[in-house]
């Protein structure tokens, strides 16, 4: 009964201990300058720019199909209206569709899409 | 007791754990009505957990170590500490000699993401520049930022906001001769939507 005992406690502690040790992890792509569908460790990932699409703003999106439940994220680089090259540095992160965005004319050239759970 | 009721008796407590754990982990224990805290609060804090584990294990600065630690006692990152995060990758970007600034992002849902834009005059000083940013980004923000943008109240917005868009999208889907099912849901309206403005080449943008 007491090695019974042992079993269930480490049975139980085997279980549990994992969850809270756990670290997340996260998926990048490298700098990309086109849109569409890709796969990004297996899960369908949307991703496009808007650019000159006033009032939608200038931006550039990513979005998972939904089916993978993970964070999405999204960060964006490209050309200001006065010639100027910028780069957010900060991740528009979302449970499932991130759009990081500028209200003044810009050109986004290229976007990193980030992936992961949380 | 026979060595094979031991065995029936382990494999109904394994199955029992497995339940209850995953009852806990998925914020439904005691349906939300108990005396433990909400469900939000408890995925909070398991977000804020991982958050702070990474960010240690990530070499984040004790900044944004302290902003982490007094969010998960808060149960919640505010968006002044957001800012404040942003305002330490901006002040690392100037102290390695490079040019950035403060800006906001609003998105469609009207949820205020604070932001570090860095500039250099052309691609090259650009790229020059960008690793050192991204490290700064690292040390003084990431955990911070992805925890408010993540934070159950934050996502409540933004589902909200979708929410209350499900019927356009679904009517614009319809305009354009994709039917939909009744009982669809917004984020399945909204990759319906994605799959044809992919499909049309562009043009039949019912997301946005």
């Amino acid at each position: 009964m007491r090695r019974t005992l042992v079993v269930i406690i480490v049975a139980v502690l085997g279980i549990l201990l994992p969850a809270g040790a756990a670290s997340a992890t996260y998926y990048i792509t490298g700098w990309q300058t086109n849109s569409g569908w890709n796969s990004l460790d297996g899960c369908s990932i949307y991703r496009k720019f808007n650019n000159g699409t006033y009032p939608q703003n200038y931006s550039s999106v990513a979005a998972d199909d939904f089916l993978c439940n993970r964070d999405v994220g999204v960060r964006g680089k490209g050309i200001n209206g006065s010639g100027t090259s910028f780069e957010y540095t900060n991740i528009v992160w979302d449970n499932t569709y991130a759009k990081q965005s500028r209200a003044l004319p810009s050109i986004f050239n290229n976007m990193k899409v980030y992936h992961g759970d949380h | 007791m026979s060595s094979r009721s031991v065995g029936r008796l382990i494999r109904s407590v394994g199955f029992m754990t497995c339940v209850c754990a995953t009852l806990m982990l998925s914020g439904c224990a005691g349906g939300g009505t108990g005396d433990g805290p909400a469900p939000d609060a408890r995925a909070f804090a398991a977000q804020a957990r991982k958050d702070l584990e990474d960010a240690t294990a990530g070499h984040a600065s004790e900044h944004q170590l302290t902003i982490l630690r007094e969010a998960f006692a808060a149960g919640e990152v505010t968006y002044d500490q957001a800012k404040d995060a942003t305002y330490m990758v901006i002040e690392c970007i100037h102290d390695a000699g490079g040019t950035a600034e403060y800006e906001e992002n609003r998105d469609d849902s009207g949820f205020v993401i604070p932001n570090a834009i860095l500039t250099a005059p052309d691609d090259d000083a650009l790229e020059a520049m960008s690793a050192i940013a991204e490290q700064c980004s690292n040390r003084e923000a990431f955990w911070v930022n992805k925890l408010y943008q993540l934070q159950p109240t934050s996502q409540e917005t933004r589902d909200r906001y979708w929410l209350e868009q499900a019927p356009a999208i679904r009517q614009c889907l319809e305009d354009h001769g994709f039917p939909t099912s009744s009982d669809a849901t917004p984020k399945e309206l909204r990759v319906l939507a994605l799959r044809v403005l992919d499909e049309s080449g562009g043009e039949t943008n019912c997301v946005d």
